[in-house]
């Protein structure tokens, strides 16, 4: 898993570098072989870089999982720290930067995104190289996290329109379809 | 090398020309729209941008629910009349792709709109108007209007304890005043609400005179001002004489809290709920104490020394989660809004004692320069991002408009952030430690 993580960043870090026509789609392959999307936006006023890496993974909605996990560990991925940085330092980076870092699930994908201004390339990069090797996973963290998760699913559970969703998406589904997005 | 009286003249004419086109570009380059003179409104306001093929057309009116005398949540219901009358009903089957609408009521003003396209917009900026007009409608679709407001209700203010909770808070900060009402009313006044007062309330507020044109899109200046001198004006019914529309007060100065325990509905978790009200006497320069109201919000809600999230989310584990807005009344005072979770162990009390210690200790001992230095320079880079897309300005004047604040084009809010010193930061602050206000409650889940 950390090899792959390391070879799909190796890959949208090099984002930006290549300059072809304005909003024009390509499919780039880096010199390690790795292929990536690339739409460079060469307009007045565009400051900011938006790299997406997708990562193939249905762990969310699969029956016999724990689903709450993906969400756990994307929302600790951006909000714990790394090995090397608490949380705090991460966030006021980013903040200095004015760039944002998103990390969410879907049914067949895990879904990271990054944006920020191009001048501040080289220190942002790096950092969300730490997020996604080393990220911190300190046990507390992941439980607060994880009371944040358990408390919006109560929520969740009372609410009429998400019952009548729910129950909607169970009869015209199935297993193992049916289960709920914010896991147990 | 002699100068003659001639090419004294050239030079000097040469110079001005200079000074005349330095002080066209840079007055173009200090707001990121255009006023346009008219007989109609109070003003129009233009904001090009060929970014899109929409002509964005929307008329706001000064007033909102504190403006209303009435029952609570009128001024929402005279909206909903207004739209039904004026062009909600026939436009989207002329329209087509163009006919997106909408209309909203805030506390401060109230605002329809239509995204029309090149082809359309002078027709539909007429319709846009008919808002203004009498509210011709039948009685049974106007009481029937009141079960369609029930549900937007229902919708938008499903977690009824909650609700009650925040309303007390504003109740008793606001004293029971214009501020203290709620857009959307109560199940009791929106089930009440009387046609003949939707009918003075429109005729009171919906002054065309009064209120504020923005239109933005990939036409020019030039033919939305010559269109605006043909526009046949809607006949518009005279306003009630004998009514007055609510004013604005200064809160009651108190140090009593209002405090309270709420249990919360099944399924909620603990949370705290705590409003206080700041005074801004010293603050005299309205355009300035927003953006210092901006600085002291993205402040507090840091982790760099001076803010909270430092000793309440970082440092410890007091607060699992919290939101704060830091906003300003104008004419009325500064409102600090606090909700939140606390940490797992941690009761509501010592979440509460936490939450105003680091208030109390950023606002009387004052915030590190360094702080102030960094915050700004934040919202300098984010300005630089959004100057020249002229879809980040008309978003930002739409918002100032639904907040009766004046306009702050990027432009001029660059210049205002430039030209704030540490020493007004720290004369702000200073200023709002003289006095406060607080309401709280503790929401007790049921997890």
């Amino acid at each position: 898993m950390r090899f792959l993580i390391m070879s799909v960043f190796a890959v949208i870090i090099l984002v930006g570098c290549k300059s072809e026509t304005s909003r024009e789609v390509s499919l780039v392959t880096t010199p390690d072989g790795h292929q990536y999307y690339f739409m460079p936006i060469l307009e007045k006023g565009v400051t900011d870089i938006t790299i997406t890496a997708a990562w193939p993974s249905g762990w969310a909605y699969e029956a016999g999982k724990n689903q709450a996990v993906p969400y756990v560990a994307a929302d600790v991925l951006v909000s714990g720290g790394t090995a090397e940085r608490a949380p705090q330092d991460v966030m006021e980076l980013m903040n200095d930067r004015n760039s944002y870092a998103h990390f969410y699930v879907t049914a067949n994908h895990a879904i990271g995104e990054v944006e920020f201004p191009k001048e501040h390339r080289d220190v942002i990069l790096p950092i969300v190289r730490e997020m996604l090797i080393d990220p911190q996973f300190d046990p507390k963290w992941i439980e607060r996290v994880k009371q944040g998760w358990s408390a919006k699913q109560l929520q969740q559970s009372g609410n009429i329109d998400y019952g009548l969703w729910s129950t909607a998406r169970q009869l015209v589904l199935g297993s193992p379809y049916c289960n709920l997005p914010l896991g147990r | 090398m002699r100068f003659t009286l001639k090419s004294f003249i050239f030079i000097f004419l040469a110079f001005a020309l200079l000074f005349a086109g330095a002080v066209v570009y840079w007055g173009k380059g200090a707001k990121n729209y255009v006023s346009i003179g008219s007989d109609l409104f109070h003003r129009v306001v233009f904001v090009k941008n060929t970014d899109t093929e929409t002509v964005s057309l929307q008329v706001v009116f000064p007033y909102g629910e504190a403006a209303n005398p009435f029952s609570e949540g009128l001024a929402h219901y005279t909206e909903h009349l207004a739209f039904s009358s004026g062009f909600g009903a026939t436009l989207e089957k002329d329209t087509g792709a163009f006919g997106h609408s909408n209309a909203y009521t805030s506390r401060f003003a109230t605002g329809y709109f239509i995204n029309s396209s090149r082809g359309k917009w002078l027709k539909d900026l007429e319709r846009l108007l008919k808002v203004a007009q009498p509210l011709d409608l039948s009685e049974d679709f106007m009481l029937s209007e009141r079960d369609i407001v029930m549900r937007e209700y229902d919708f938008r203010l499903a977690n009824a304890k909650r609700r009650e909770a925040h309303r007390a808070l504003t109740q008793y900060v606001y004293d029971n005043g214009a501020l203290s009402r709620t857009v959307l009313g109560t199940p009791e006044t929106i089930s009440n609400f009387s046609i003949d007062q939707a009918r003075q309330l429109h005729g009171m507020t919906h002054r065309l005179e009064h209120a504020t044109l923005l239109v933005s899109g990939p036409i020019t200046a030039v033919a939305l001002e010559t269109h605006l001198t043909k526009i046949k004006p809607p006949e518009l019914a005279p306003p009630p004489n004998d009514l007055e529309l609510a004013s604005l007060v200064s809160p009651v100065w108190s140090d009593r809290v209002s405090s309270g325990h709420v249990a919360a509905s099944e399924g909620s978790e603990d949370l705290l709920l705590f409003l206080q009200l700041r005074p801004i006497d010293h603050c005299t320069d309205v355009r300035k104490c927003i953006v210092l109201t901006e600085l002291l919000n993205l402040v507090l809600d840091s982790t760099l020394e001076g803010g909270i999230a430092g000793p309440l989310r970082y440092d410890a584990f007091i607060a699992r989660y919290f939101g704060l807005s830091v906003s300003l009344s104008p004419r009325c005072c500064l409102e600090i809004y606090f909700e939140a979770a606390p940490d797992a162990g941690v009761s509501l009390s010592e979440l509460e004692a936490a939450f105003r210690t680091s208030l109390r200790e950023a606002l009387c001992n004052g915030i590190p320069e360094a702080t102030f230095d960094r915050v700004k320079e934040r919202v300098r880079g984010g300005l630089n991002a959004v100057l020249e897309k002229p879809e980040y300005n008309i978003q930002a004047l739409s918002q100032q408009l639904s907040e009766n604040v004046p306009f702050i084009g990027w432009n001029e809010k660059r210049k205002i952030v430039e030209n704030i010193k540490f020493k007004d930061f720290e004369a702000f602050v200073h200023g709002l430690a003289q006095q406060e206000k607080t309401a709280l409650r503790y929401l007790q889940g049921k997890g």
